[in-house]
């Protein structure tokens, strides 16, 4: 389930309190105007290889951003179907990396990079560490990040391709500040948040149906305007100091796991002698926990896309939200429940809440029409169950949940793995650690 | 320890030592991040993580280079799902000055 | 290996702990300096388990501020106490939270027992003097409450007298002692509870000859399953005060219900042997203090701060019954005589923090003293006191409890006290448990051990203590599987991302602890006094 900042608002640097180990970046004399700009931040702990950024066209595989176990490498595939590499940087361990891939135009691809310097700052070095003057095969806007078990990624951000370079400066630093929208600063598309190395196995586009088994996701970003369904927003909550995002797993009997079982369906098998509706599963309940502020929740929102599959010959003839609110009463069952099958969309129905959205269940419900003699039936479903959530405000970016998320009962397990889970949220033991006495001859 | 004082079970560490390195019975997942620190934590220094493993037949050493009257070593862990389990730790240090000059 | 020639091993194989006292160099070499989330074996030291959720669903999510194991007769289950004053019976794991079976807001805290199966939940807060100190008492004007276990709302314990008259009558033919008589009703709960006879009949005479009618027998309120019929002997000549008589249950004069009305009974005065007297002076409404605990079949009650009834012509700047403990009848835990049912402590102006049998005798703590007392067969106003120690005791939550029952070791009791972990056998063994990590703990905010918690898993021999602000996040760690002793035991710190409020075992011997959440400090009204 994906929550998005409404338009004032994006980007997960937070202004004023940042994180300690995040240093500052700056684009110092940096050159051309940005346009389709890459950012991301990488620390690389230890030696070994490890993918960072990679793209899978449909003819063949774009690695952006790679770490070969001794050096960074960056490849890709130009028009001609060779695939091309180049070395970039040395591999600076344990130090805070931001790369910048910057498309200027047409064939003119750059990447600028900047190391942390140990004062804080990571420094943009405005010269680009590689420029290539072939068109790079594929969509550049159709990039993954990959987590791997030694690698630390935060921040990873596109950039809106009007942005100036102090603009750019702006967004790369700040959560975007009270004000910005009057001075007119096109904002960033969209970014992601920190994934600590070990994690997660792996992310994959969310098109390619690959792996999500972590159930924290990541696609593709698109422009904007090309996006009727917006993509799902990466999240992942890090007791690491970076700003970030919770979307803990939840558990109990509903299964959220987007997008594994992304769908909510019925098969009726047969159809029925009169108009009947019925209730799609799994239901399924949001993940995201606690970045809400709670004072400024502007408008929710429900879209997922209808549609069916498997053989039959009576599919349904409408589909419409299905909602379970916190006190497990079934409401809203009226035709503004109805999917618009262009946007996907349905209106939630009071009373729905800021604080009571967490406990709300949502799923589909499929009107199958009477018919006699009774035919066999299609599956329907809803797929990409999404809910938006439009606010104004800044996340805080530090790990501030509500008291519910992790309040409760919680049990010292031997059989259970090395880690904290409260009520779905998985975090690490903190820093277990021995310290011996003062030792000497 | 001094000869002839008597034995407590208090601390030792009298004389100036190189601390040469430090040797772990450990197993678990992840890395174990190890450091020193002089006493009052004045001085230290942090050591290459031990990448650790389920099961293992040797326990590894780690260059440490520390000269100090006393060393205290921290070990620990720092990511998601890490874990050890230490058996047995061994320092290995080497006595080189009796004092500072002049004192 | 480069580096090692000539360089000497120091081998650190046994691990014995975590040491904070006096500065960090004095530390033996075989100690730590600081020992965070691990947890201790044979000759080694490892990280901790991971917590996990202890509910299958854990929604609603209860903000848990104190749990307790409440052993019912089908089975461990757990009492808990959430923000907002709700207190819930959480019997399975796989059970969905239900609805609260006793809310009181003001509840910060409660004391608690199992007799029987039944549990008695005392509810108190935290008060704050002019000097600023923190202490705790039970609410005042609010009762001691039972819950039998069944999911029904907890009830106040005790209960009020019948009220209203019964009527008698001559029946049909029949065989008694002639002369004048009294009836009265008493009311028997579902917990076992007697009240105070009631509903007292005018003056009738018996006949001699005729059975005797009786009607408008009351009903009682929900708890109330049974009535009894009591009578007085033969009174020669009435004195006017109908208590003033000593009344005896009817033989066959029990209504095993709540709602017939009338009754017919025969008898002769000689029949009346079972006395029903005592009952007239026993608590209807039972005042809540801090802790419960039982002695000799008994419940004690320790903590009062009272009601309404018990505060009437205390002794001039005596507030509330702080160093009264409340000692029911053997075998009727809610059966406290008001007349002599109690013990009271030295007045020193702290109140009883906690209650505890062991080897036979019952001990009464306050923060830093302890008394012991014996019974002498006697009523227990009669018990003679002994002050053990002057400088010793224990918080409202500072004695450990054992593996799952809720209950302590035979052999010996773990308290908290303000000078550290002790071991008491009868008397407090010196050096304290906590000699090893002395600064930390002398360091702990006094005003706030309260807060303190202590349980024992005496299979895997290991102890865990929650602590005061601002170490809400942190639970100390011990592990005496070398030895119960200063020397021997070896402490760790577990720190979690949430602040652990209380602690219990559950299945025989894993930790479960209970939070509110990560920024909920504690819920504390204070009254300045």
């Amino acid at each position: 389930m994906a929550i998005r900042a409404n338009a004032t608002q994006s980007g997960l640097f937070l202004a004023n309190d940042r994180p300690e180990s995040l240093p500052l970046l700056t684009f110092n004399g940096f050159g051309p105007t940005l346009s389709h700009t890459t950012i991301l931040w990488c620390k690389v702990s230890s030696p070994g290889p490890a993918q960072i950024l990679t793209h899978t066209a449909t003819n063949g595989s774009l690695t952006y951003f790679s770490f070969n176990g001794e050096s960074w490498v960056f490849s890709a595939r130009n028009g001609t179907g060779a695939t091309v590499t180049y070395g970039v940087a040395p591999p600076f361990l344990n130090r805070w990396l931001v790369f910048v891939y910057v498309l200027i135009n047409g064939n003119d691809h750059r990447i600028y990079m900047g190391a942390e310097t140990g004062s804080g700052l990571v420094e943009i070095n405005p010269s680009p560490i590689l420029q290539i003057d072939f068109a790079i095969e594929g969509e550049h806007s159709y990039i993954v990040p990959i987590v791997n078990p030694h690698v630390s990624i935060c921040n990873f951000k596109f950039f809106h391709q009007a942005l100036t370079v102090p603009q750019a400066q702006i967004h790369a630093n700040t959560w975007m500040p009270e004000g910005d929208a009057s001075v007119g600063l096109p904002l960033p598309v969209w970014a992601s948040p920190l994934r600590v190395p070990g994690d997660l196995s792996g992310i994959a586009n969310r098109n390619a149906l690959g792996n999500w088994n972590h159930n924290y996701a990541y696609s593709g970003i698109q422009a904007p305007e090309n996006i009727a369904f917006d993509p799902v927003d990466p999240e992942y909550l890090s007791t690491q100091k970076c700003v970030s995002w919770l979307y803990p797993r939840l558990a109990g009997t509903v299964t959220v796991q987007y997008p594994n079982n992304t769908f909510s369906g019925v098969n009726p098998v047969n159809t029925p002698a009169v108009d009947t509706f019925y209730d799609g599963t799994p239901l399924h309940r949001l993940e995201d926990r606690g970045t809400l502020p709670a004072t400024a929740y502007i408008a929710h929102l429900f879209q997922a896309l209808p549609g069916v599959t498997g053989p039959g010959v009576q599919g349904p003839t409408e589909s419409w939200a299905l909602y379970i609110d916190h006190n497990g009463n079934r409401v809203g069952d009226t035709v503004d429940a109805r999917f618009n099958l262009i946007t996907g969309a349905a209106a939630i129905p009071p009373p729905i809440t800021i604080d009571t959205i967490y406990a709300w269940k949502f799923g589909g419900q499929f009107k199958y029409p009477g018919r006699t003699p009774a035919v066999s039936t299609i599956n329907g479903f809803i797929a990409h169950l999404v809910v938006y959530v439009t606010y104004i405000g800044k996340p805080t970016g530090l790990v501030q949940l509500p008291l519910v998320d992790f309040a409760g009962l919680f049990i010292i397990d031997e059989t259970a793995p090395l880690v904290d889970q409260y009520n779905g949220t998985t975090l690490k033991i903190p820093d277990p650690t021995i310290r011996t006495a003062y030792i000497g001859e | 320890m001094p000869k002839g004082a008597a034995v407590s079970e208090q601390s030792s560490g009298e004389s100036t030592s190189h601390f040469a390195s430090i040797r772990i019975r450990v197993t678990g997942r992840g890395d174990l991040r190890l450091a020193v620190f002089s006493l009052d934590d004045l001085r230290s220094k942090v050591l290459t993580p031990f990448p650790l493993q389920e099961k293992a037949r040797y326990a590894p050493t780690r260059i440490v280079n520390f000269t100090e009257q006393r060393a205290s070593f921290e070990i620990k862990t720092t990511q998601l799902a890490d874990r050890f389990r230490i058996n047995r730790i061994v320092i290995f240090s080497k006595e080189l000055y009796k004092s500072y000059p002049g004192s | 290996m480069p580096g090692t020639r000539d360089h000497d091993p120091l081998i650190i194989e046994e691990f014995e702990g975590w040491w904070q006292r006096g500065d960090p160099d004095s530390a033996p070499s075989n100690h730590f300096i600081q020992a965070d989330n691990i947890q201790y074996f044979q000759s080694g030291v490892g990280t901790r388990d991971g917590l996990r959720n202890y509910l299958v669903d854990p929604l609603p999510t209860l903000q848990i501020l104190r749990v307790y194991n409440y052993t019912t007769q089908t089975g461990q289950t757990l009492l808990v106490l959430t923000v907002g004053g709700n207190i819930y019976h959480v019997k399975k794991p796989t059970d969905l939270v239900g609805a609260p079976i006793l809310t009181i807001a003001e509840m910060q805290d409660f004391g608690f027992v199992a007799i029987n199966g039944r549990a008695y939940i005392s509810p108190f807060k935290t008060y704050v003097n002019a000097q600023g100190e923190k202490y705790q008492l039970g609410l005042q004007n609010v009762p001691l409450y039972v819950y039998n276990g069944d999911g029904t709302p907890a009830r106040p314990a005790a209960g009020a007298p019948p009220t209203g008259q019964v009527v008698l009558a001559n029946g049909v033919a029949g065989r008694t002692d002639t002369g004048l008589h009294f009836v009265g009703v008493v009311f028997e709960t579902n917990s076992g509870y007697l009240t105070a006879p009631g509903a007292f009949s005018a003056q009738f005479t018996y006949s001699g000859v005729n059975k005797i009618d009786v009607s408008a027998i009351p009903t009682g309120p929900a708890p109330v399953i049974k009535r009894h019929l009591v009578s007085t002997k033969f009174i020669f000549s009435y004195n006017g005060d109908i208590l003033g008589y000593q009344y005896f249950f009817i033989p066959n004069g029990t209504i095993p219900d709540n709602t017939t009305t009338t009754k017919t009974v025969e008898y002769f005065d000689s029949d009346l042997i079972a006395d029903a007297s005592h009952l007239t002076d026993n608590f209807s409404v039972i005042p809540s203090g801090v802790a419960l605990n039982t002695y000799h079949s008994r419940m004690i009650i320790v903590g009062e701060y009272g009601n309404t009834e018990t505060l009437v012509g205390l002794p001039p700047g005596i507030t509330d019954n702080r160093s009264i403990a409340r000692v029911s009848f053997p075998g009727e835990p809610e059966s406290i005589s008001k007349i002599d049912g109690l013990i009271v402590a030295p007045l020193d102006g702290h109140p009883l923090t906690n209650v505890q049998e062991f080897r036979d005798v019952l001990y009464l703590f306050k923060s830093t003293r302890t008394f012991s007392f014996s019974d002498n067969n006697d009523e227990p106003v009669t018990w003679q006191e002994e002050v053990l120690d002057q400088g010793i005791g224990a918080p409202v939550h500072g004695i450990a409890t054992v593996l799952d029952t809720g209950g302590v070791n035979t052999d010996f009791l773990l308290i908290a006290d303000l000078s550290g972990l002790m071991l008491f056998n009868g008397v407090f063994a010196l050096p304290e448990l906590t000699f090893k990590i002395e600064d930390f703990w002398r360091a702990l905010n006094h005003n706030e051990f309260h807060k303190i918690e202590v349980a024992n898993d005496s299979l895997n021999k290991k102890i865990w203590i929650t602590l005061p602000e601002p170490h809400r996040k942190t639970l100390l760690h011990a592990d005496y599987s070398d030895g119960l002793n200063p020397s021997k035991i070896k402490w760790a710190r577990w720190i979690f991302d949430v602040n652990v409020f209380t602690i219990a075992l559950v299945q025989f011997d894993r930790l479960l602890i209970g939070t509110p959440g990560p920024d909920v400090t504690g819920v504390e009204f204070q009254e300045l006094l």
